[in-house]
């Protein structure tokens, strides 16, 4: 009875079931935090994870766990002064991420008390945001998802008295927690008020590498490297126009220094805005990129979105790179009526050519311009020329130098689309049209489900636009006489047809699109993501606002608060009630019991009552009908369907518990229309 | 040493007696208390202001950002924040704890209450600790559908009436990120015995022990008078003639012959304090005598009869602690 031995042991029991079963919770949360970094942050960091884990597990077991606090300040400086010379750059994200890491591994050395515990945790929690800095898709929200039901796991391990709960226990117990907190994080989500940024700290995000960039030069190229990324997705109001005519224009090169192009953005083109006589409207979901440029339909009226324009040169152009997924409206002009007009500098700067480079192919073009007087000829003069002699290839080889568009032309023949376009660019400066570079994107794939067209980097495209007197900015694509088939099936469709050899890993993915099963999953899958990006990645203070008003048209800003708290409210009382109420198997009271209760209620008797309690159901009905027996007739059908279900093993539970339903509605109906009753019987009177 | 430090906890516990008053109110001493939304406190832990912390940081970064789906992961751990809360609040609601037994202890030595808790069927009450908050804890993993009984332990402090302040009982189940806690004054009788002290047996009232054990043979007692029988009477003491003659059962009283035995006193010890004195006392009481020889105790006026037993040992240890 009077114990203190036992009392002592419990004392040090608190601190004994630190070992194992928590460290091992806390080590993997940290593990599956990690994971998504692990090809973002240097190796030498994961290193040093690993060993510091290692190091905790291995004293797990054992009795003298700490380590001397020199040695921590040691290892920990460690690893910092590495951080700092891996990326010897203060403000970058991933600086700060790998600092974060280190924090929530190193804290793993001085593991001592139920407060570390707490500490890793809930810098756990915070660590898990840094997912969504990198990526925004449906699989990894469920990646970190999970993350976070292991997180809550383990603070649930550390409540429990050890020994208590085994195994993967801790998550099952735990779940419940996060079922019953999703419909609470569904109305904060819908309704807790957007703000806009305090600060902002850029994202140096290595996103978009393969995409476009503002300047061609032609010799640079060996060897044609294209990935299947994703860059945008486009859903068309009505039915969306042939592949062939889908020529994303995102940048374009005006200028022109030896063979390079180049983008400037000081030139100053007359951009009027077209009256629109059949405007075509889209809405793009574009991945971040690193360019500052969103890809749009020729020609480009109007833009609605966060931080773009329509510049003077008719593309769009956002304020900053696009970093994050975002959602932009355009409305297009297919066929523009000829509003244009080419100020006098413009005309100069779109006809200059370097002096000393290229000397054939300026050669080339004054020919041309002294045969052919028409501009539109010189064009269908080169472009035939192009179709009869040139080839597509997609391993061109290398031409370089200084006079490269000349080799190109007049020697290899031998190309891609940026070399056709660069190279036709210049032959029409050199013959006096007008003329610049797009790069850009052609076609995409049309995916049935989500009812969008979707745009990969393998289809990047360039072609060349030309200023011809009295029509103003035309497209010409010579790349569509050379290999029609490009522009026709678009690249999936070019490369069956070549048969071409598919060497990058990248071409896989058109490869499995050869099987007809997976070809619909992939699509259903992307249709799916599709419609992430535009729901909840894209949900910003604007979309919030257009689903409110689409429900409530005279709301007012003010409000929004207001409603969502009690929204909020609602949905918290509820899940109040059910977390109290739930009483599992709390009142046992068999369906007899309850049927007998509640028709002694609808016969207006009190079922607490024990005389009433003494009679049966069919008692009940005629004491009913000495009281009203109009009311006591509506009964006969449950009270048929009880004695059956009692007596006879007839009717089953569901069908006397519909027979008393029916009786509960049947009379609340009755006793409503009663005065209506009365009217009638003196009617008949 | 142990008693000076349990005192003084014991102050500091509540701090005001305003608040105690409140507190008597509010939750007042019971045998049996239910616990419910009168009589359970709830608060965030220091782990739970350290989620909210966190929280507002990941809403900020989330903010800054601009990023839907860090606001998500802020809106997801204030909702889980939340339903913490709920489910803490119900770890505890609906236990029934009741206590019904004298407890007696040793001073300066720990002693385990019998406290029975009683859950709500079909509803788990896990990790619940129950102690007095001055001392140490026991704690409960879990309380289910049936009556369990609970030892949580405490120190007796000093010698007499024991009042050990109010019964905490507390979980922090399942996130630990909130603490809900009760209150409980269980009207518990809890007390101090004179720590036994060994010393040298006093002879003077030493008694034959040939005739001492005499007495707990049946059938020596001498009659008594003639009444009806009551069901804790033995039913070979009914007298089934007068029975017949009244239609009633009637059974005739035995009045036991005074047992023989030797008598305590404090007076047996001359020239040490009273305090020592009772130690001594309460060292025969406990071992030398036992449970299996008869004694009589005699404490300044008042007077224990003659008599053996557990009952009779725990009257002469009860009077040894209460004596002024």
């Amino acid at each position: 009875m009077i114990a203190r031995n036992s009392l002592e042991s419990k004392v040090t029991g608190g601190a004994e079931r630190w070992r194992c079963t928590t460290i091992h919770w806390l080590i993997m949360g940290q593990v599956l935090l990690l994971l998504p970094h692990v090809l973002r942050a240097p190796n030498w960091l994961w290193l040093y994870c690993a060993l510091l884990m290692g190091w905790t597990l291995s004293r797990a077991q054992s009795d003298r766990y700490a380590m001397p606090s020199a040695a921590k300040l040691g290892v920990v400086a460690i690893g910092v002064i590495f951080l700092w010379l891996s990326f010897s750059q203060w403000f970058t994200v991933m600086f700060w991420v790998g600092l974060l890491a280190l924090m929530l591994v190193a804290k793993l050395i001085e593991l001592r008390s139920d407060r570390d515990a707490y500490q890793i945790l809930l810098l756990g929690f915070f660590f898990s945001l840094t997912h969504f800095l990198y990526s925004e898709s449906i699989l990894q929200t469920v990646y970190t998802l999970a993350c976070l039901w292991v997180l809550c796991a383990t603070l649930m391990l550390l409540q429990s008295p050890p020994g208590s709960l085994k195994g993967l226990e801790p998550l099952w117990r735990s779940s419940s927690t996060l079922l019953l907190a999703i419909p609470l994080l569904i109305v904060l989500f819908v309704f807790f008020p957007r703000m806009s940024p305090f600060w902002t700290i850029p994202l140096d995000k290595n996103v978009g590498v393969t995409g476009l960039s503002d300047r061609l030069v032609l010799g640079d190229i060996d060897r044609l490297v294209r990935s299947d990324e994703l860059v945008f997705r486009a859903t068309f109001l009505g039915e969306p126009p042939p592949s062939r005519s889908l020529y994303w224009r995102t940048l374009v090169l005006n200028e022109l220094a030896g063979s390079d192009w180049r983008w400037n953005p000081e030139s100053r083109v007359d951009f009027v805005p077209a009256v629109s006589s059949s405007t075509l409207s889209y809405t793009l979901v574009t991945q971040p990129l690193s360019i500052a440029f969103v890809p749009s339909l020729a020609r480009v009226q109007r833009v609605f979105g966060e931080g773009v324009r329509v510049s003077p040169l008719g593309v769009v152009k956002s304020h900053q790179a696009l970093s994050s997924v975002a959602q932009y409206q355009m409305q297009s002009e297919l066929e523009p009526a000829f509003d244009e007009s080419l100020t006098q500098p413009s005309r100069i700067q779109h006809l200059s050519l370097s002096t000393s480079a290229n000397p054939i192919t300026r050669a080339y073009g004054l020919a041309l311009k002294q045969q052919w007087p028409k501009p539109r000829d010189r064009v269908a003069q080169v472009l035939n020329w192009f179709e009869r002699e040139f080839t597509y290839t997609l391993s061109p080889g290398t031409v370089s130098g200084e006079d490269s568009i000349d080799t190109f032309l007049f020697d290899t023949k031998r190309g891609f689309c940026e070399h056709f376009a660069a190279s036709f660019s210049v032959l029409m400066r050199a013959a006096g049209i007008p003329a610049r570079v797009v790069l850009g994107y052609q076609g995409g794939q049309y995916n049935p489900v989500g009812n969008y067209i979707e745009v990969r980097q393998f289809d990047a495209h360039a072609w060349s636009e030309i200023w011809i007197e009295g029509v103003g900015w035309r497209r010409v694509d010579p790349t569509s006489v050379i290999a029609p088939e490009r522009i026709e099936k678009g690249m999936t469709g070019m490369i069956r047809l070549s048969g071409q050899t598919l060497t990058d890993a990248t071409w896989r993915y058109l490869q499995l699109q050869g099987f007809a099963g997976f070809y619909q999953l992939q699509q259903r899958l992307q249709a799916l993501g599709h419609l992430w990006d535009r729901t909840i990645v894209n949900y910003d203070q604007s979309e919030q606002w257009t689903l409110l008003q689409r429900h409530w048209p005279k709301l007012d800003t003010k409000h929004l608060g207001l409603i969502g708290l009690v929204f909020f409210l609602l949905c918290f009382g509820m899940l109040g009630l059910s977390v109290l109420l739930n009483r599992r198997g709390g009142e046992r009271v068999s369906h007899a019991h309850r049927w007998h209760r509640d028709f002694a209620q609808c016969a207006s008797l009190d079922p607490s009552n024990p005389k009433v309690r003494a009679k049966g159901v069919v008692e009940i009905q005629e004491v009913w009908s000495k009281l009203s027996p109009e009311e006591a007739e509506l009964a006969t059908n449950f009270v048929h369907e009880f004695v059956s279900h009692q007596y006879q093993g007839g009717s089953g539970v569901l069908t006397v518990t519909r027979a008393l339903w029916q009786l509960k509605a049947t009379l609340l109906w009755w006793r409503w229309v009663r005065p209506g009753k009365r009217w009638r019987s003196l009617s008949r009177a | 040493m142990w008693s000076r430090r349990a005192g003084r906890k014991q102050q500091n516990q509540f701090p005001s007696n305003r608040f105690k008053g409140w507190l008597d109110k509010r939750i007042p001493p019971a045998s049996k208390i239910s616990l419910s939304h009168r009589n359970i406190f709830i608060l965030p832990t220091r782990y739970g202001f350290g989620f909210v912390v966190t929280f507002v940081l990941v809403l900020i970064a989330g903010i800054n950002y601009q990023n839907a789906l860090v606001h998500g992961l802020a809106f997801f751990m204030i909702s889980v924040f939340l339903i913490a809360m709920l489910q803490t609040y119900r770890n505890l609601e609906g236990l029934c704890v009741h206590q019904f037994k004298t407890v007696r202890g040793v001073v300066g030595d720990f002693v385990r209450v019998p406290i029975e808790l009683t859950g709500i069927p079909g509803r788990d009450h896990l990790a619940v600790k129950i102690f007095w908050p001055d001392w140490v804890t026991d704690q409960r993993s879990s309380v289910q559908s049936t009556t369990e009984e609970v030892q949580p332990t405490l120190l007796i402090p000093h010698r007499g009436y024991v009042l050990p302040g109010r019964l905490r009982l507390e979980s922090n189940f399942p996130l630990g990120l909130f603490c809900a806690w009760s209150w409980l004054d269980l009207d518990i009788t809890i007390i101090g015995v004179p720590r036994p002290i060994k010393g040298d047996r006093p002879q003077n009232h030493m008694v034959d022990q040939q005739s001492l054990r005499a007495d707990q043979n049946w059938g020596l007692e001498t009659l008594g008078d003639i009444r009806p029988y009551r069901s804790e009477d033995d039913r070979r003491y009914i007298h089934w003639r007068i029975s017949a003659r009244r239609q009633q059962l009637m059974a005739q009283a035995r009045v036991a012959p005074q047992p023989l035995g030797q008598w305590l006193s404090l007076d047996d010890f001359s020239g040490i304090a009273t305090e020592e004195r009772l130690g001594r006392l309460a060292y025969l009481v406990l071992t030398d005598f036992g449970l299996n020889q008869s004694f009589g105790l005699e404490l300044g006026g008042d007077h224990l009869a003659i008599g053996v037993g557990a009952a009779h040992q725990a009257a002469a240890l009860d009077m040894l602690a209460l004596y002024r």
